[in-house]
């Protein structure tokens, strides 16, 4: 991945999200500093991949506001989300089952034919593992690749904002380390990581800040380094 | 003999490229919207209807009158297709499934009725693709209508094929079909993808049309018997799957005509829907359906 032309972040205002009346997430403020990861932690249910949804556009929020650099998007359909910057790997994957993984890039890269090859030709460096298996569809590759294209197919735009949901999930430990190094890699590159994650040591092994949700609130938002052995944060991960 | 049974693979041949036309518009809106299009048969009508008009303005002397009229079929039809999803789709697209069901159902019968009210219950005769006559192979001579159908019908098909598989907005319209909302969250704009999806799925129900009214007449009532064969192909072929629902109306097709042939249409009928039953108990998701799962 290249280095980010503009190294912007993502603001997360006062969101909350409702459904039937009932609010399910908020009011959160999150913020991710460029060329930053930030874990997300929490039990299921407990707003992580809402708040997700939310930053991608997919899930609408009832008040509160977010941003992409200077750019408020609260309002924006997902489409102009993606093309002002923000790239979502959603939980489970979520691949087209029936297209291959050059085309899942293809339909994903911006631009004309060259410059969609040579993004595609980016991806295929940065997750070796696919580029024997470029004419395989989707629904056919391992676990392991399938996440792997997920995450390429969220990351070819190189938005600067990029949207993890649970992508460790149901790998097995080694495909896990290698995720998780990749992921690091992605901010390093110069993009804003969220990562919404239930496997704790490893997303705090990469993370630079941590938050944690109970119950659709926010109840934590502290630097790793504070929170690494801390028993407070250890009470708030268990919704203490 | 062997020329009569010639003639009769040709036919069934024929009737299933034309019934795969029909099948594939109509799989092409299901994996657009999630939602059955009731009102595609009565596209398949309208488009003969279409065909038989246009042909009326054109000199009665032409080689070749349904090749000349296809292009304007294909336009008029695909107008027609976006106004069903402006009026049938676009207002009820967060309401549930049933309810573009119902909105299609009765924008099938305000066709069907407009039709009959407009130009009257009487069949009515479409062009020939070509010429009348015969075309001979190997001492064998074969009617050139059901050849020019067939060949009409295949590069119409051949043509879907490649716009869906070879570019990039084909790749972005199967995709939005698979998944619209991951689609929309990688910039795809899936208001146009299911808009065109329209079109086209009546584009190519005129198309089916035009190659259907020169064989078998067209009347303002004959969509409610296509819509049927289209979703029972759709079953057959599995269940949103795009070839195998154009796969299993062709299976339809030369089943009907061959078995018709030696027994009865009305004989063909019953056993094609004893075979849906069967395809339905032992096969669940199709004679051409395949399990997609997500792997650990």
């Amino acid at each position: 991945m290249t280095e980010a032309a503009v190294r912007i972040g993502l603001t997360v205002e006062g969101v909350d999200v409702r459904f039937a009346g009932t609010t399910i997430l908020g009011p959160v403020s999150v913020k991710v500093e460029p060329g930053s990861v930030v874990a997300v932690l929490g039990a299921n249910g407990a707003g992580k991949s809402t708040l997700l949804r939310a930053v991608a556009g997919v899930t609408p929020v009832s008040s509160g506001r977010i941003y992409v650099g200077e750019t408020e998007i609260s309002d924006v359909t997902p489409e102009r989300r993606a093309a002002l910057g923000v790239g979502w790997c959603p939980e489970g994957r979520r691949l087209f089952p029936g297209l291959t993984v050059d085309e899942t890039l293809d339909v994903a890269a911006p631009g004309g034919r060259r410059e969609r090859a040579e993004r595609i030709g980016a991806m295929l460096e940065l997750f070796p593992v696919l580029a024997d298996k470029r004419r395989e569809t989707a629904w056919r590759l391992s676990g392991g690749q399938q996440q792997m294209l997920a995450i390429a197919r969220a990351v070819i735009a190189e938005p600067s904002v990029v949207l993890l949901d649970e992508p460790s999930l149901g790998l097995a430990p080694v495909v896990r380390d290698q995720m998780f190094a990749t992921i690091r890699r992605l901010a390093t590159s110069g993009a804003a990581v969220l990562l919404a994650e239930q496997d704790t040591p490893r997303a705090l092994s990469i993370a630079d800040r941590v938050v944690v949700l109970a119950r659709g609130q926010l109840i934590l938002d502290w630097p790793t380094t504070m929170a690494v052995g801390n028993p407070h944060f250890e009470q708030a991960l268990m919704g203490v | 003999m062997i020329e009569a049974a010639a003639q009769l693979a040709v036919n069934a041949v024929a009737l299933g490229a034309v019934y795969a036309l029909v099948a594939l518009g109509f799989v092409l809106v299901i994996g657009a919207v999630g939602a059955v299009n009731f009102a595609h048969g009565e596209l398949v009508m309208l488009g003969g209807m279409v065909a038989v008009g246009v042909a009326s303005l054109l000199p009665a002397d032409l080689p070749v009158p349904g090749l000349l009229v296809l292009p304007a079929v294909l336009a008029v039809m695909a107008v027609a297709g976006l106004f069903v999803a402006g009026v049938a789709y676009a207002p009820l697209r967060r309401a549930p499934p049933t309810s573009v069901f119902i909105a299609t159902i009765a924008l099938g019968l305000i066709i069907q009725h407009g039709v009959t009210a407009g130009i009257g219950p009487e069949p009515r005769l479409g062009p020939p693709m070509i010429d009348s006559g015969t075309w001979h192979f190997a001492g064998i001579g074969l009617a050139r209508q059901q050849l020019a159908t067939i060949a009409t019908a295949v590069a119409l098909i051949v043509g879907v094929h490649i716009l869906l598989q070879r570019t990039r907005f084909g790749r972005r319209l199967r995709a939005a079909a698979q998944d619209s909302e991951m689609a929309r969250a990688i910039g795809i704009r899936v208001n146009v993808t299911v808009a065109v999806s329209f079109a086209l799925a009546a584009a190519l129900a005129g198309a089916a049309g035009l190659l259907l009214s020169n064989q078998y007449l067209v009347t303002p009532t004959d969509g409610a018997m296509l819509m049927l064969k289209a979703y029972v192909a759709t079953v057959i072929g599995g269940w949103g799957r795009i070839w195998g629902a154009a796969l299993g109306a062709f299976a339809i097709a030369v089943f009907e005509t061959l078995v018709a042939a030696w027994t009865s249409y009305l004989v063909a009928e019953a056993l094609l829907y004893v075979g849906v039953l069967a395809v339905l108990a032992f096969r669940p998701k199709g004679l051409f359906g395949e399990v997609e799962g997500r792997r650990a």
